[in-house]
């Protein structure tokens, strides 16, 4: 609804960047669909063969630090695209994580990339890149505990 | 375009392979995979194609290059108020980030304009109605007030750490 507000509006304002703009989703929705698609399949993988009490253990309320630190680590290793990491992140919500473990999911998963680090250090040196997501994952561990206190 | 269609097809195979695998080896497990499948995707899709379009809107009339140039200028306090604020409207994963910080360094930003920009693109503005869909407004607020907060302290730690090792 408010997208095709929005996309009306641009359509008024300049007809020609609000064509470029539906080439860019176009070429996003290629981009990130296939991949939704793949996370899906993973979710329902999941869904098939781990037990739900299983997720709740591992990343649940009780799982405190080890909870956070595990999202963590997955989510830095993780191979996944911005798009995908909410309805992923929604799906272990339901699952019994708790919001300390999926907000250090989606923030690794967005901002440390174990797959990014080579393109990292080549733009920016070793140590930016070293000193960057060192920083971030003391950074995403502390905000995670704190939005486990909050909510 | 063409590596787009062949990332493309390499994920759509790679799902479609354990999917097909495990329907095989345990058909009543592959029907719950199935399921699950087109649950979220009819739960998402309205979700997902607006949000689509917000990414090409933004890209359009927000263009990264033209955010990168304004905050190579910028020094000082200000410089870091927007670098923690302006690349939340800017989509992409790491892979788009990255050079994008590195123009904003060769124009002329410090070192904690592109920590705080990094930091601070990771609150993702465009994939809100998403993370409200999924994870409620409460958690969306939550997130997004304390890495805008926090984005600072991360540029300036790391200019720091850079100045105290020399140059990079």
């Amino acid at each position: 609804m408010v997208a095709g507000v929005l996309l009306a509006f641009s359509t008024i304002r300049d007809r020609k960047k609000t064509l470029a703009a539906l080439i860019i989703s176009g070429k996003v929705t290629l981009q990130v669909l296939p991949v939704l698609f793949f996370i899906f399949v993973l979710m329902g993988t999941i869904e098939a063969f781990v037990n739900k009490d299983t997720i709740a253990y591992l990343l649940g309320r009780g799982s405190g630090v080890r909870g956070i630190l595990i999202a963590e680590v997955v989510g830095s290793v993780a191979l996944i695209q911005p798009a995908a990491v909410f309805p992923f992140s929604g799906y272990l919500r339901t699952s019994g994580a708790s919001y300390g473990a999926v907000a250090a999911f989606v923030l690794s998963a967005i901002l440390i990339g174990i797959s990014t680090l080579p393109l990292e250090i080549k733009l920016f040196g070793p140590r930016f890149t070293l000193f960057r997501n060192v920083l971030t994952f003391a950074l995403i561990l502390l905000l995670a505990l704190l939005i486990g206190v909050i909510l | 375009m063409k590596s787009l269609l062949k990332t493309a097809a390499i994920y759509i195979a790679l799902g479609g392979a354990i999917w097909g695998l495990i329907a095989l080896v345990s058909p009543a497990r592959g029907e719950i995979v199935g399921q699950a499948v087109g649950d979220t995707f009819k739960q998402t899709i309205e979700i997902i194609v607006a949000v689509f379009i917000f990414i090409g809107l933004f890209q359009v009339w927000v263009p990264p290059k033209t955010i990168a140039k304004f905050l190579g200028k910028e020094s000082g306090w200000k410089g870091l108020i927007l670098a923690s604020t302006v690349p939340l409207g800017i989509g992409g994963s790491l892979f788009t980030i990255l050079p994008l910080v590195q123009t904003l360094l060769e124009k002329g930003a410090r070192i904690g304009v592109a920590g705080a920009f990094i930091t601070a693109w990771a609150g993702k503005l465009p994939l809100l109605p998403l993370e409200i869909h999924f994870l409620g407004w409460k958690f969306a607020l939550v997130r997004l007030g304390l890495l805008v907060s926090s984005a600072v302290i991360i540029g300036l730690s790391l200019e720091k750490m850079m100045e105290r090792r020399g140059k990079r």
